[in-house]
C-alpha cells in the first residue's frame, strides 16, 4: 500500500479523507489489522497539551512618533528581549514579572494577548541621532501590533522521565510537588496520543509540517533543542526524553483553550501549550507506528531529590499503568499524577480531524527531513585554552 | 434553627480512646456523618459533617474540648474554576481527602467538593491556578 501528500489533499478538498485520532486507529488495527487499516485511513491525528518551558512570543509594536530603538521592554512589567532590531522583542514563557507579582510572567503576558487583552509596555533607551526618543510607555494589545508569532525553541518531548522522591522532604520541582518517601509520582506525556509518539522516527515530521498549534495552524521550524536520539528503544518508540520539536504559528489566530500560562510552586512560570500533529498514512509501516497504545510505551522512573545531572533511571514504568492511577514501584503502590492533560490531548485531536474533514488543513510534506540522529552534550566548565 | 457545619477533630492518642461519635447522637441528639478518620499512634483525626439545631451543636462542641479534643470548623473551602482547569491530573495524587479522581472513560479530572478538608494542598499543586480558596 501507496499514498502519496498528493493523494490526500486532494480527498481533503473534496471531502473525502478518512481522518481518526491516534486514539479511534488503535481499536480498528486491533480488529481489522494494519494492513487493512492502513488502506482505508488518510491521515492519522495527534495532540499533545503540556507545560512546554523552552516558548515564547516575537513581537513587533511598530514605530512610536518620534522613534524610540528601544534598549529594554517591559509587558506588563515582565522582562523581554529586545536585542534585537528598534521595535522587535521576544517575550519568553518563563520570565517573571518584576516585584512581587511571583505568580505572573511571559506565559500570562502571552495568554492575556491571545485573550484579546491590552497589556501595558514600557521601554527605555539611550536615544540615538535617528532614534531620538528615551521612553516610552503605552498599552498594546494582538490587533496594534504588527507582528505576534509564537516561535518555541522545544516543543512536544518525545517521552519524559516520571518524577518521583525518596528523600524525607515534600520537593516542589518542574514535575510538580513530589511527596516524600515515594509519595507520589508525577508524569507529563499524552502517551498514545503524543505527535513523536505515532512517528518515532519522524518519518513524516519534518521542516515545514503544517500542525495544529495552540488553536491556530502552526509549522514544524527545526529540530527542537535538546534532540536526543540515544535512547533506548521498546516496541520502537524510545524509553526517555528524545526527539523534540522547534514550532512556530502567529499568535493571532491562537484561543486560550489551547494555550495556558502555568505557575509552578516553588520552581516558576511555565506554560502549557497545545500541539497536534497530522500523520499521512503513506504506507503500513507509518501505520504500525500510529496503533502504539499506552501499554506499549515505557517511561524511565527519576529520583528527583538527587541533584545531580546523573541522576539514574530506577524502573521502567508504561502510561497504561501510570494513567491506571497508581503504580508499581518497590513493592509498593504509588498513586500517580499526570502532569500534562490527556482530555486536552484528544480535544485537539479531534479539532485537527475536523480541520481536515471540513476541508480547513491540508497536509504539507515536509521541505526537508528532521536529523536521523543526535546526542545531548552536557554542559562542562571549560578554560579557553581547552577548547581551542 | 438548623444548621450544617463541617469540623476538624484532632485527638491525643489518649482522647482517641474516648466515644465521641455514641455521645454526640446519645447525649446531644446530633447525627453526624463521618467524611474522613485516620488514627495512629500520634493520635487522630476526624472530619465530621453535622447536621443538627445550633444550641445543641453549641453544647456538643463545648463538650468535646472539655474532653481535650481540638475541635475546629472547616470554614473555608476550594472552589475549582472550570475553564482554567485542563483536567491534567496535578491535585489528584496529592489531595489527602481523595477528593479528586480520573474519570476512567474521558480521564477528566472530577472534584468532589463534599470530601474536600480545605487543607489547601491543592491550590498549591495547581499551576493552571484553577483551584481557589474561598469563606463561607
Ligand atoms: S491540578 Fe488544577 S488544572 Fe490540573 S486537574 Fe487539578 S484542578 Fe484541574
Ligand atoms: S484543599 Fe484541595 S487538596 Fe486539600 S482536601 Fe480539599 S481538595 Fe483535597
Amino acid at each position: 500500500m501507496k499514498r502519496t501528500y498528493e493523494e490526500i489533499n486532494e480527498k481533503i478538498r473534496s471531502g473525502d479523507a478518512v481522518v481518526m485520532t491516534a486514539e479511534e486507529v488503535i481499536s480498528l488495527v486491533e480488529s481489522q489489522g494494519v494492513e487493512k487499516a492502513a488502506a482505508e485511513v488518510d491521515v492519522v491525528t495527534t495532540g499533545t497539551f503540556g507545560a512546554m518551558c523552552s516558548s515564547g512570543a516575537f513581537l513587533n509594536f511598530g514605530h512610536s512618533d518620534p522613534p524610540i530603538k528601544m534598549g529594554k521592554v517591559w509587558l506588563n512589567d515582565v522582562p523581554a528581549y529586545t536585542g534585537i532590531a528598534a521595535v522587535d522583542c521576544y517575550i519568553g514563557a518563563t520570565e517573571m514579572m518584576e516585584g512581587d507579582g511571583q505568580d505572573y510572567g511571559g506565559a500570562h503576558v502571552i495568554e492575556d494577548l491571545i485573550a484579546g487583552k491590552a497589556v501595558k509596555m514600557r521601554a527605555q533607551s539611550d536615544g540615538t541621532d535617528c532614534y531620538p526618543r528615551k521612553e516610552i510607555e503605552s498599552f498594546v494589545s494582538l490587533d496594534t501590533l504588527n507582528e505576534a508569532y509564537m516561535f518555541n525553541p522545544r516543543n512536544a518531548y518525545q517521552n519524559y522521565a516520571v518524577g518521583v522522591n525518596s528523600s524525607n522532604k515534600t520537593l516542589y520541582t518542574y514535575m510538580g510537588k513530589l511527596l516524600p518517601r515515594f509519595g507520589n509520582a508525577t508524569y507529563s506525556s499524552a502517551g498514545q496520543l503524543s505527535p513523536l509518539m505515532n512517528d518515532p522516527h519522524c518519518e513524516t515530521i519534518g521542516l515545514g509540517t503544517r500542525i495544529f498549534l495552540g488553536g491556530g495552524q502552526g509549522y514544524v521550524s527545526w529540530q527542537g533543542t535538546q534532540y536526543n536520539t540515544t535512547h533506548p528503544e521498546k516496541n520502537g518508540v524510545p524509553v526517555g526524553n528524545s526527539r523534540t520539536l522547534a514550532v512556530i504559528g502567529d499568535l493571532k489566530g491562537m484561543n486560550t483553550d489551547y494555550i495556558r500560562a502555568l505557575s509552578v510552586h516553588n520552581y516558576g512560570i511555565s506554560i502549557a501549550v497545545g500541539i497536534g500533529v497530522p500523520i499521512p498514512i503513506l504506507n503500513e509501516d507509518i501505520m504500525r507506528g500510529c496503533a502504539v497504545r499506552d501499554e506499549d510505551i515505557f517511561a524511565p522512573v527519576i529520583d528527583y531529590s538527587v541533584q545531580s545531572r546523573r541522576r539514574k533511571t530506577m524502573a521502567e514504568v508504561s502510561y497504561a499503568e501510570l494513567r491506571s492511577g497508581s503504580v508499581e514501584l518497590f513493592d509498593r503502590k504509588v498513586k500517580t499524577s499526570s502532569l500534562s492533560s490527556y482530555p486536552k490531548a484528544k480535544a485537539i485531536a479531534n479539532e485537527l480531524k475536523r480541520w481536515m474533514v471540513e476541508g480547513e488543513f491540508e497536509m504539507t510534506r515536509p521541505v526537508a527531513p528532521l536529523p536521523s540522529s543526535g546526542k545531548v552534550k552536557p554542559l562542562n566548565i571549560s578554560t579557553r585554552e581547552e577548547l581551542e | 434553627m438548623s444548621v450544617h457545619r463541617k469540623y476538624l477533630l484532632a485527638f491525643t492518642p489518649e482522647s482517641a480512646k474516648l466515644p465521641v461519635i455514641a455521645v454526640l447522637v446519645q447525649k446531644f441528639g446530633i447525627i453526624p456523618n463521618i467524611m474522613q478518620a485516620k488514627v495512629n499512634e500520634k493520635g487522630g483525626r476526624l472530619v465530621l459533617d453535622i447536621e443538627g439545631d445550633k444550641e445543641s451543636l453549641e453544647k456538643a462542641r463545648a463538650y468535646i474540648q472539655e474532653q481535650g479534643i481540638d475541635m475546629r470548623e472547616l470554614d473555608k473551602h476550594v472552589s475549582r474554576d472550570e475553564w482554567r482547569c485542563i483536567h491534567c491530573g496535578a491535585c489528584v495524587s496529592i489531595c489527602p481527602a481523595e477528593a479528586f479522581h480520573i474519570d476512567p472513560g474521558s480521564y477528566e479530572v472530577v472534584f468532589t467538593p463534599e470530601k474536600c478538608i480545605a487543607c489547601e494542598a491543592c491550590i498549591i499543586a495547581c499551576s493552571p491556578k484553577a483551584m481557589k480558596l474561598e469563606l463561607w
